[in-house]
């Protein structure tokens, strides 16, 4: 266990930096690797808000539409006639 | 002959649907549209950043942006025209003022697409086509996709203005209709100013 703790610190000391792509490697230097990974946090952001405001719209659209129905029912209770209807 | 209703047959009663199914159609279409626009925004940026330094017209052609920021304007006007139409066409009592305002929209529409079609013109005469270089590829092909959106929308707005003075446009429709012109005239100043202040 603990030579394996010590390999484990060991590489983690000895290491240089490793980009997981050359893009972000190069980001500061070549203006092209911004372009891309702006490009690839707006197709990222873009659905996730879109299909958000859709859903969000249905939602706010359902409680405006479930109030007015609540509303129109205790309008509807409050002027029915006091009289039962005979069968 | 009376139709029996859900009800008086004993079925449980069918509930409208809390959004139109025309508009639910239409969310789906610019979630896609979006992501269109989206990706020749991204696309754009790499290639100019790409050519660093390069990027401009060919020759001596200088992009309309005044006459263009016109076209802007009359643009955003359709929009707010478009929402008042739709706003009206709630009303039962105001059905008139819609349809002037909805053919005001569509009319302000075409005249954008007349604008930029002559602005198309003028700068092919000057030299600038598809083929005159990679600022000229990309711009034809951004704007000219808004501008075929754009005047798409102007036809169906067209064949919606029919019904609606016929008394046959649902309300759904009108809807479906106001956010896809929305999001076309949303979208517009997002793409004049990456393209012609770039």
């Amino acid at each position: 266990m603990f030579s394996l703790m010590s390999l484990l610190l060991k590489s983690m000391s000895t290491s240089v930096p490793a980009f997981a792509c050359a893009v972000c490697g190069n980001l500061g230097e070549d203006p092209a690797a911004g372009a891309i990974l702006a490009g690839t946090g707006l197709l990222s952001v873009a659905p996730i808000l879109t299909i958000g405001g859709g859903i969000y719209y249905v939602y706010r659209k359902t409680k405006v539409d479930r109030g007015a129905a609540s509303d129109s029912d205790a309008d509807s209770s409050s002027t029915e006639s006091p009289m039962p209807v005979s069968e | 002959m009376a139709t029996m209703t859900g009800v008086a047959r004993g079925l449980p009663e069918r509930r409208p649907p809390v959004v139109p199914n025309a508009v639910i159609g239409t969310l789906v279409l610019v979630l896609t549209e979006v992501m269109y626009f989206c990706s020749l925004i991204s696309s754009f940026n790499v290639i100019k950043a790409q050519l660093f330094g390069n990027w401009a017209p060919p020759g001596d052609v200088r992009l309309p942006i005044a006459a263009t920021a016109f076209n802007t304007a009359l643009l955003l006007a359709s929009g707010v025209t478009m929402w008042l139409a739709n706003r009206a066409y709630k009303v039962p009592s105001k059905r008139t003022l819609a349809q002037l305002l909805f053919g005001l929209t569509i009319t302000l529409g075409a005249c954008f697409v007349g604008f930029q079609g002559y602005e198309w013109v003028k700068l092919i005469k000057y030299g600038m086509t598809m083929q005159s270089g990679i600022f000229a590829a990309t711009f034809f092909l951004i704007i000219g996709s808004h501008a075929a959106h754009v005047a798409a929308a102007v036809l169906v707005m067209a064949y919606l203005y029919i019904r609606m003075v016929r008394g046959k446009l649902s309300q759904g429709g009108m809807q479906a209709m106001q956010l896809f012109w929305l999001f076309v005239v949303a979208v517009w100043p997002v793409l004049y100013r990456l393209v012609y202040f770039s």
